[in-house]
């Protein structure tokens, strides 16, 4: 499978071509042998001569969540409160994988220079890398959430099977903020430290380790425009509380269409700029 | 077959992060400031908030199968843009340009590569990204490391690697996925001469496989050697095209009637020794 390069640079520069933005993320796609083995050598380069490699992941998450377990419960008095100990770990899963996937995601075009002023590559294939290579950390921290399940012995229900759609939802949410934070971080490099700010603050904003119960009325109105808590939400509450989410998949629905035609947008505008923004 | 096309192609870029500081103090391309009289391109758009560079303009040329263009011109007069639109990197502003054919880009040691991965890892990744699966990148590994005499070092990452031996992977492996155009800038000799006259070799096998083959170069001889065809590029303007000789005339009779004041002043100095 030899693919011939056929390129046909029309006149209009400057022309958003909205077409050629959806073909763009199509052939991407195509490619995907490519963004899995750039994806896999972001992971060896991270946990190169690490004696336990990407078994770091599950390792690392696991004391993080054990350790917040003991402190918050401590705090709260809730040590040994099966329920907010599930609470905790799921919240910090879904959270750390929401973070690190939308700060990584500042610099998908920036991080990749050295391949996109060499070669004519579809700009989206650095996208499905970066989001590939956070979906192995939901996977290997996955793990350790459901073996903290079996220890706390909670069991599964019917609704657990929400979990699917919702990590659907987590990573097709993960692709538009990527390609939408990629250019306009390329372009507006005060934005990577905006967001990374703003991610620091919205750590305390969200209902990871905290109740909603235990805000204000005013403060649950806020909190309901959070979009961080919905993700948690439709992945937390089939879980623990046995209940379809409803809200917030009606939320992360509009989000997701939003989204992603704003993500689209602004590449079909900036896709023939993009390689000189560096 | 392969085929190059470029019909009054221009190219102006933004230079970010610079500010409209710059642009007051150096103002538009005058008679007073021909664009010769300096390295690099125009710069314009002298008072807006971003600065421009007008890199390439109104340049038209064509390469058919078997064509092996010298890119000729100072540092900065766009020879390096010009490899770069042709590679698809750089859309242009204005004009038409067509490529067709499989392509092999090498710009720069360092770019294209993953510096923390092995040679033999890069190979891969450059197979993977010219749409060959995982096993028939693979399949070209041997051959990659015959030709780049790299031994041993093929299962080091290139970060370990010197530029000569960077050079010798990457001009390897991009002519190992058989391209029908091959784009090299400069660097080409990096490598020891030994390697030079294998490269060389090898880019003659290209062309009876009726490929095209592009070259920015500063190396003369390299470019004598290799093209038929030049292009002389000056302040991001096309000077002359043609066959490489003829290119290489006026250009010399440009730099002798440029130079002239300068020699009368040093008359007694002994004549420069004749550039090679």
């Amino acid at each position: 499978m030899t693919a011939r390069v056929e390129q046909n640079h029309d006149a209009v520069g400057r022309q958003a071509s909205l077409s050629a933005a959806l073909r763009d993320i199509f052939q991407a796609v195509l490619r995907w042998r490519l963004w899995m083995a750039f994806a896999i050598e972001d992971l060896r380069q991270t946990y190169r001569r690490s004696l336990l490699g990407v078994l770091w992941i599950s390792f690392g998450f696991a004391i993080f969540v054990a350790v917040k377990i003991f402190i918050f419960g401590t705090m709260l008095d809730r040590a040994n409160d099966q329920y907010y100990s599930a609470y905790l770990m799921i919240g910090f899963y879904i959270w750390f994988y929401v973070s690190s996937s939308i700060t990584s995601g500042t610099g998908v075009f920036i991080n990749s220079e050295g391949w996109i002023r060499n070669d004519p590559i579809e700009l989206p294939v650095f996208v499905f890398q970066n989001v590939v290579r956070h979906a192995f950390d939901l996977l290997m921290t996955g793990l350790v959430v459901v073996i903290g399940m079996v220890y706390l012995g909670l069991g599964a229900s019917a609704y657990t099977f929400m979990v699917l759609p919702a990590l659907l939802a987590l990573l097709v949410n993960a692709l538009w903020v990527n390609l939408l934070l990629g250019v306009l971080c390329l372009r507006f490099r005060d934005l990577v430290h905006l967001i990374n700010a703003i991610i620091r603050v919205m750590f305390f904003m969200t209902p990871i380790f905290w109740l909603p119960e235990q805000l204000p009325a005013r403060a649950m109105e806020l909190l309901y425009w959070n979009p961080f808590a919905h993700f948690i939400w439709i992945f937390r509450t089939p879980i623990i509380d046995q209940q379809f989410a409803l809200d917030s998949w009606i939320y992360v629905s509009v989000l997701t269409i939003i989204g992603w035609i704003a993500a689209i947008l602004a590449y079909a505008i900036t896709r023939r700029r993009l390689v000189f923004w560096f | 077959m392969p085929l190059i096309q470029a019909k009054n192609v221009s190219l102006s870029y933004p230079i970010l992060g610079i500010g409209p500081v710059l642009s007051k103090a150096e103002g538009t391309a005058s008679s007073d400031n021909p664009p010769s009289a300096s390295t690099g391109a125009l710069l314009s758009n002298a008072g807006t908030r971003v600065k421009t560079i007008d890199a390439l303009r109104d340049i038209s040329f064509e390469l058919k199968p078997g064509d092996r263009l010298g890119l000729l011109g100072r540092n900065g007069s766009g020879k390096s843009t010009l490899l770069r639109v042709l590679a698809g990197v750089y859309p242009p502003t204005k004009g038409e340009f067509t490529t067709q054919g499989r392509l092999a880009p090498i710009f720069n040691v360092g770019l294209g590569v993953r510096p923390e991965a092995t040679g033999r890892r890069n190979i891969i990744l450059r197979g993977l990204l010219n749409g060959l699966s995982t096993a028939e990148s693979k399949s070209k590994v041997d051959e990659i490391v015959e030709f780049s005499e790299l031994g041993p070092y093929i299962d080091m990452p290139v970060r370990t690697y010197s530029s000569g031996m960077a050079m010798r992977l990457a001009f390897a492996t991009a002519t190992a996925f058989s391209p029908e155009i091959l784009l090299l800038d400069e660097w080409i000799g990096a490598g020891d001469e030994d390697f030079q006259k294998k490269a060389a070799a090898r880019m003659s096998t290209l062309v009876t496989k009726a490929g095209i083959t592009v070259i920015a170069s500063h190396k003369r001889n390299l470019i004598k050697q290799v093209c038929t065809l030049g292009l002389w590029l000056d302040g991001g303007e096309m000077r002359a095209f043609g066959p490489i000789d003829d290119v290489y005339e006026q250009w010399d009779e440009h730099n002798r009637r440029a130079n002239a004041p300068l020699i009368q002043i040093r008359r007694t100095q002994p004549d420069p020794p004749p550039q090679d």
